[in-house]
């Protein structure tokens, strides 16, 4: 119950209880600085939707707490702990899924499951066992000895929300999480992370389809240009904008309002000379 | 998921690897996993395809397995070298200079691969594994096969060098071929990270095309020149250590042999052998220290620097060709897009660039043994340029190569288009290959040969020129016919070079019909028209390729 306590309270939170720790997060590819001084914090219980346009920076910070991207200066504290100590034990609290699906995809979904979920530090057993049931209930139970080369791109990222669950992280790190997902598991995949997140578990999760961001995160920063330019409830931002939609709040946010007209001549351009 | 063997002899050094701060227990699952990969990788893209869902959880054959008969064939060459002459240091040489080409360039074709493998980086980084181990799972992934392979290429030789020279020098054999395949190993890695340090995103991934495209023309040459360091004189009589032949690495690991059969050779000779030792070893211990900065640097591979970008500028001599060659803008429009991939794939310019270079410089090592008889002015009298038809010998291997590209998936755009008609996409990028490829080449290699024979061979460099034009239309004809650039590499045969044999000495038969027609009155005049008109004629007509035909397989 303590989790179900923290959602609804977001303004009451210890700052020890912070699993996420970031403070002037710069990043540069070579004279180009991709994040400009990122500071945020998340709390367990919480579903951040981290948004923004492409090239904004989102995946990058991403990478960085995972210990994919060196090379940052600022200080990234997951769980407390500085993660330029090189130690990568915090690692296995955290679950991941990428934006690109890169699988090894000449195994079968048990023999890449189980894997993964031995260098998680499961036992290979339990986390066939695991996996095994996992995929059962997402109807993939006839795949399970597939090799994942010939699985559709729904599926593949079936496997991949699976395998950044088998160990139960505490934070759960989800790019485009529903990418390649019929409107049936979008469903499911969706009240699994409001369910987690009532257990406590921190959801952070970039995508662009913006409807879902307004209906399941508790919490959304808005990036653009390597900085944040929003952070709050939805309904914050509402007030903040005075606009319905979370569309309009993001093209205000970041200064896109033109798609009507671009869209126009988009359109003529393509029935040019026809 | 199988257990393997290799896995189970490496359990004995788990101890080495656990005091080098390695989690040997995820490692080694680490290893097992790759192991079962490589053991199905198919080599069609047939099997992706979705239809065979079910089945393809079962073939399971070891693919690799297969490739290692060819490379104990290909060891067997080695073994005429043991059995002619009697200077152990020469023999061995030539040997372990065909040891070091064969493991140079498969460390570059198959193992570059893995090395700079970065889906290892996506999917392993983010587990709480360190760095240490997952590179170190690398390396030993890469050390397996790269023993297996040189132990099947190795082996025939090891039986004869038992029988010939006795247990003593088959120990030694065994030892000093593993310290080549570890400097082999250990100097392509350090290179990359030389490369991988100083150099960021798209212009690192040119640098490292360059530097492997460099390196195979590299090897070839230095196998020349290895074979060529030696006189005839020197198979019979004693052998001389010159000074430069420390820079010939494959003589440090042969020279161990000399002293081994007491036959002296003196203080240079213990020189080199003790390079073939330490040398090795302190790459060895470098690449250890190193290892983990390569993990970190490799990151650097991933980054992606859109935006930036220029437009690709033609040469202005080629667009001039192909505005005047093409005979409609689909045409043209293939030759433009074959002359981009052929210059931009780096897959395609790994594999085709040293075979480029190598027939630059194939025909002057034809020249060779005439100018170490008489000298060059001697040389300049002969009809020794008649060896520029040596170069022929690249363009059958180009062609075999035009299907094939690392974006093969880009091909399904041949099926979405309303494309009936082949010929313009083979000859548009045959064009593009003779343009862009050939011509080049061609023309340095005309101007070098106008430079030793002078102004008096320009009509017969016409008259190369044309028949190497029409050997192209007649290896087209002969080859396999599949669209360009719709193949992945990873189909590529090693039976596919087969084919290009035969054609090989049909380029000789130019040659001889060129020389014939030089003894006739008026023969080189009439034979050049013959030639302008067969020309016309194949370039016309020879790429007429039914569509079910070409995209058929």
């Amino acid at each position: 119950m303590n989790g179900l306590y923290k959602v609804r309270c977001t303004v009451v939170m210890n700052r020890q209880d912070a699993v996420i720790q970031i403070q002037d997060l710069r990043m540069k590819y070579d004279d180009r600085y991709v994040l400009q001084g990122i500071d945020l914090e998340a709390y367990p219980g919480q579903i951040i939707g981290y948004i923004g346009p492409n090239g904004a920076g989102k995946s990058t910070t991403v990478k960085i707490m995972l210990g994919l991207v060196t090379g940052y200066t600022g200080e990234v504290r997951l769980f407390g702990r500085d993660i330029a100590d090189g130690d990568p034990a915090y690692k296995s609290r955290i679950g991941y899924v990428p934006e690109i699906a890169e699988l090894y995809d000449n195994l079968t979904a048990s023999e890449y499951l189980t894997f993964i979920g031995e260098l998680y530090g499961l036992n290979g057993d339990e986390a066939d066992y695991k996996a095994r049931r996992l995929m059962d209930m997402l109807g993939l139970d006839r795949v399970y000895n597939a090799r994942i080369a010939s699985f559709s791109k729904g599926m593949r990222q079936k496997v991949l929300l699976i395998s950044s669950m088998l160990h139960d992280p505490d934070v759960l790190f989800l790019d485009e999480p529903l990418s390649g997902l019929d409107a049936n598991s979008v469903m499911i995949v969706k009240e699994i992370m409001s369910q987690l997140a009532l257990q406590g578990k921190t959801i952070f999760y970039s995508s662009h389809i913006m409807e879902v961001v307004e209906k399941i995160s508790s919490r959304i920063i808005l990036i653009d240009e390597g900085r944040i330019v929003a952070d709050g409830t939805f309904d914050e931002l509402k007030e903040r904008s005075e606009e319905g939609t979370l569309e309009g709040i993001f093209n205000r946010l970041t200064g896109f309002k033109e798609y009507k007209q671009l869209a126009e001549q988009f359109v003529s351009v393509v029935r040019e000379d026809s | 998921m199988r257990e393997y063997k290799v896995l189970k002899l490496l359990d004995r050094f788990s101890g080495w690897f656990v005091r080098r701060g390695v989690d040997y227990p995820v490692m080694r699952r680490m290893l097992q996993v790759k192991l079962t990969m490589d053991r199905r990788r198919v080599p069609t893209v047939l099997s992706q395809m979705s239809q065979n869902r079910d089945r393809a959880a079962e073939e399971e054959s070891n693919h690799f397995g297969k490739s290692l008969w060819l490379y104990g064939l290909l060891g067997l060459v080695l073994i005429p070298f043991l059995l002619i002459g009697g200077s152990p240091v020469i023999q061995m040489g030539l040997v372990y200079g065909l040891l070091t080409f064969f493991l140079v360039t498969a460390v570059i074709s198959d193992f570059s691969s893995v090395v700079l493998d970065v889906r290892d980086h996506h999917i392993l980084h983010p587990k709480p594994v360190t760095r240490k181990t997952i590179q170190m799972a690398k390396s030993v992934h890469v050390m397996i096969y790269l023993t297996l392979l040189t132990g099947t290429l190795s082996a025939g030789s090891f039986g004869v060098i038992l029988f010939r020279m006795g247990p003593a020098a088959a120990l030694l054999f065994v030892l000093e071929t593993i310290l080549l395949m570890l400097l082999v190993v250990v100097a392509t890695t350090l290179l990359y990270l030389l490369v991988l340090k100083y150099m960021d995103g798209e212009k690192l991934k040119d640098l490292i095309n360059y530097v492997q495209i460099i390196m195979s023309a590299g090897v070839m040459l230095g196998y020349q020149v290895t074979i060529n360091s030696f006189n005839y004189l020197d198979f019979i009589g004693g052998f001389e250590v010159r000074w430069w032949h420390v820079l010939i690495v494959p003589l440090w690991f042969a020279a161990p042999f000399e002293l081994l059969a007491g036959t002296g050779g003196g203080s240079p000779l213990i020189l080199l052998a003790v390079l073939s030792i330490v040398v090795p070893l302190v790459a060895f211990l470098a690449y250890l220290r190193l290892q983990e900065s390569f993990e970190r640097y490799l990151a650097k591979l991933t980054q992606k620097d859109a935006g930036k970008g220029s437009k690709m500028r033609g040469i202005p001599l080629g667009q001039w060709l192909g505005r005047l060659l093409c005979r409609s803008g689909v045409e043209r429009a293939w030759y433009r897009f074959a002359a981009g991939m052929m210059r931009r794939e780096r897959d395609f310019k790994l594999r085709v660039y040293p075979s480029l270079g190598f027939s630059l410089i194939l025909p002057f090592l034809m020249l060779l043994p005439g100018l170490r008889s008489g000298g060059l002015a001697e040389i300049s009298q002969g009809s020794w340029f008649y060896s520029l038809y040596m170069i022929g010998i690249i363009i059958p291997s180009v062609l075999l190569m035009l299907k094939y590209s690392g974006a093969y998936k880009g091909a399904w755009i041949y099926k979405a288009v309303p494309m009936r008609n082949t010929e313009p996409a083979f000859r548009g990028s045959m064009l593009a290959f003779a343009v862009y490829l050939f011509l080049p080449v061609f023309l340095l290699e005309s101007v070098l040969f106008l430079l030793i024979f002078g102004l008096k061979i320009a009509f017969h460099l016409i008259i190369i020129l044309l028949s190497l034009l029409l050997y192209m239309t007649l290896c087209f004809r002969v080859l396999p016919k599949v669209l360009p650039f719709t193949q992945p590499f990873d189909a590529m045969k090693q039976s596919d070079g087969l084919v290009a044999v035969p054609l090989f000495f049909v380029s000789a038969v130019f040659g001889a019909a060129h020389f014939g027609a030089s003894l006739l009155p008026y023969g080189l005049l009439l034979y050049t028209l013959l030639l302008l008109a067969l020309n016309g004629w194949q370039w016309a007509r020879a790429f007429r390729v039914p569509w079910e035909k070409a995209a058929g397989s």
